[in-house]
């Protein structure tokens, strides 16, 4: 879980520093560590907030996604927890792309703002005025990571529109639940 | 002032090593050390290692940061990932939680991020991971009007009446026209909320997107469905009911839109096109809708109306391109900026000619000479853009061709060509014309 935070944080924190740079593979290590990570609440909450979804007041900070902690009730059908983990798995595996895809973004326009420094000789950069110049940095960013853009996309709707139906199954199950067993 | 920190616990090879990186205006970072009392670890914060970095935070300022009893450096199971807000209210001791050795010795000066900005206090917002608002008649019509994206689909329903009306030849029938309005807005608002449902993630990259319903989790992905779902099945029977080209053209611009524009904005630079063939559909519909048959005239509505997509778009897209590469969406703006600007241009002037074009069937020549200055001065802006694209005039065109759209239907409707009342007031001549010789 904390791979990908972690090496993208990494990579903000100390892209322009000699330290050593994480292999994912020596981070997996984390994952078995970390917890809840998404969820944003400290371990000393009490246990009545688990039980409604919250929602994160802002983006996150790298990936500009609003986290979900979903909430664990505690008349949970097993349809329920099936969804619940698929949302939860979903929500990862889309933040830890976004979390790369911004970071390794920030940090290659960073590199080509400084490249180009460079080739100006100290001249004074400010990057609304260049354009052109940022406009080839995109074009490249984009180009270079087409693929990976496109099978993100299927990935992604893929994923997205396969939680429906069981969402439609909870629906039924909560609906049942608040309407019949009143009874 | 807000500061959002965001820790990240993580292993390394000391095992000590935790970053704090505070999101603020302007940007600040940490470095906290974990260190470990009683049954609690302690972070403590240090200067950011960082050769760009830009903290604000002082010596001063890190030391009262590290005096505090604030929730952000306490981490009880130190492997655990914690958001923590700041925001401009008082720090509000935990009783329960650990205390540590050094006296409390809090103030609200001292707990002052940034002593150059307004009154910022650190805050244990622990609970500010607000759960989901439980939806009453009043958000429910707020979240539909943005799922729906009111303001477009109202311009859409506008073309499509006035397709209406410049194709009608008969007396106004106010059912079908009631149908055709309806139907086609509730398609158009399926379609924005399959869009919105699709593109998530991608919304919430961009600034002008982030705060629609979806993205925020206000409602339900599967809610947003079943709203598209209904309204769009409802909005293709009314459709259906007014006829089936009508129906037709209603169905695949949802199609179109909904999922083949929608997926090709991170495909290819193309989708601008399909999303100009999606603005040009309704004034046809509209126009099927009143002869049941797509001919030289509706072709020229939708001509007008698809080259009118470039200038309003490329302008539109101009100011965002740095947000959208970021995203991955690929538009002419970022890749092939002549592309974009040159396309403005070119169908700026076609507009021209098609309003030109439509004098000769569509509608009288007054058209033609009180569109001019407008259509004129779209392409001088247009000219402007090409010239020096930058934020203000790529803004100046946006916004003028919200006007001009709206301005050139108005006068189109108004100078609609009826050959009945031509035909009339030549059997009335003739009438008179015969009068005349028979009393002579």
């Amino acid at each position: 879980m904390l791979r990908s935070p972690n090496v993208a944080l990494n990579l903000l924190a100390k892209s322009l520093t000699a330290s050593t740079q994480w292999p994912i593979a020596g981070t997996a290590v984390l994952s078995v560590h970390c917890h809840r990570c998404l969820s944003g609440k400290p371990a000393t909450s009490d246990d009545s907030n688990d039980h409604v979804d919250r929602v994160s007041p802002t983006g996150h900070p790298v990936s500009n996604l609003r986290l979900i902690h979903f909430g664990r009730p505690a008349n949970e059908t097993p349809p329920e927890r099936e969804l619940r983990l698929k949302r939860s798995a979903l929500q990862k595996w889309n933040h830890e792309y976004w979390l790369k895809n911004n970071a390794d973004f920030q940090r290659q326009k960073s590199d080509y703002i400084e490249r180009e420094l460079k080739a100006l000789r100290g001249q004074e950069f400010k990057s609304s005025l260049s354009y052109d110049e940022l406009s080839l940095f995109y074009k490249s960013f984009l180009d270079s990571n087409h693929k990976k853009h496109m099978n993100y996309n299927l990935e992604w709707y893929r994923r997205h529109t396969s939680l429906l139906w069981p969402a439609f199954r909870v629906l039924l199950i909560r609906l049942r639940r608040k309407f019949w067993t009143r009874n | 002032m807000a500061v959002y920190a965001h820790i990240n616990t993580c292993l390394t090879s000391d095992k000590n090593y935790s970053e704090i990186v505070c999101k603020s205006q302007p940007k600040a970072s940490l470095h906290a050390i974990h260190y470990e009392t009683n049954d609690c670890v302690r972070l403590m914060a240090t200067n950011a290692k960082r050769e760009d970095n830009h903290h604000l935070l002082s010596t001063q300022q890190i030391h009262q940061l590290n005096a505090s009893n604030n929730l952000l450096l306490f981490s009880p199971k130190w492997d655990q990932m914690y958001d923590v807000f700041y925001n401009s209210q008082q720090i509000s001791p935990q009783p329960d939680h650990p205390v540590d050795d050094k006296p409390n010795h809090r103030t609200d000066d001292e707990m002052k991020v940034n002593a150059d900005h307004k009154d910022t206090h650190l805050l244990d917002t622990s609970h500010e991971w607000k759960p989901i608002d439980k939806l009453n008649a009043q958000t429910l019509v707020k979240y539909y009007t943005q799922l729906a994206k009111l303001r477009l689909t109202g311009l859409v329903v506008l073309t499509t009446l006035s397709g209406y009306y410049m194709g009608l030849q008969t007396p106004i029938d106010p059912l079908i026209l009631t149908a055709t309005l309806v139907g086609t807005g509730l398609t158009s608002g399926s379609a924005t909320a399959i869009n919105q449902y699709l593109e998530i993630p991608f919304d919430s990259q961009m600034k002008r997107t982030q705060n629609r319903p979806l993205v925020l989790g206000r409602i339900s992905g599967l809610h947003a469905m079943g709203f598209a779902g209904v309204s769009g099945l409802t909005g293709l029977a009314l459709l259906s009911y007014v006829n089936p080209l009508t129906a037709v053209l209603g169905a695949s611009n949802l199609i179109l839109y909904s999922f083949i524009y929608t997926p090709m904005k991170r495909a290819h630079i193309a989708n601008t096109w399909v999303g100009a063939v999606v603005g040009a559909i309704p004034p046809i519909m509209g126009f099927t809708a009143a002869t049941n048959c797509i001919d030289m005239s509706a072709v020229l509505m939708g001509l007008v109306l698809y080259s009118w997509q470039f200038p309003h778009f490329n302008a539109l897209s101009w100011n965002m391109r740095h947000e959208y590469a970021r995203a991955g969406f690929r538009m002419m703006s970022v890749t092939e900026p002549k592309l974009c600007i040159n396309t403005a241009l070119r169908h700026s002037c076609l507009i021209l000619l098609y309003s030109t074009i439509m004098c000769t069937t569509l509608t009288t020549w007054t058209f033609g000479i009180d569109s001019l200055p407008i259509n004129l001065y779209l392409i001088y802006l247009s000219y402007k853009f090409r010239a020096n694209p930058d934020a203000k005039s790529s803004r100046k065109l946006f916004f003028y061709s919200l006007i001009h759209l709206p301005a050139i239907i108005l006068l189109m409707c108004i100078s609609k060509r009826r050959p009945q009342s031509s035909a009339n007031n030549v059997n009335t001549v003739n009438d008179s014309k015969q009068s005349v010789a028979g009393n002579s």
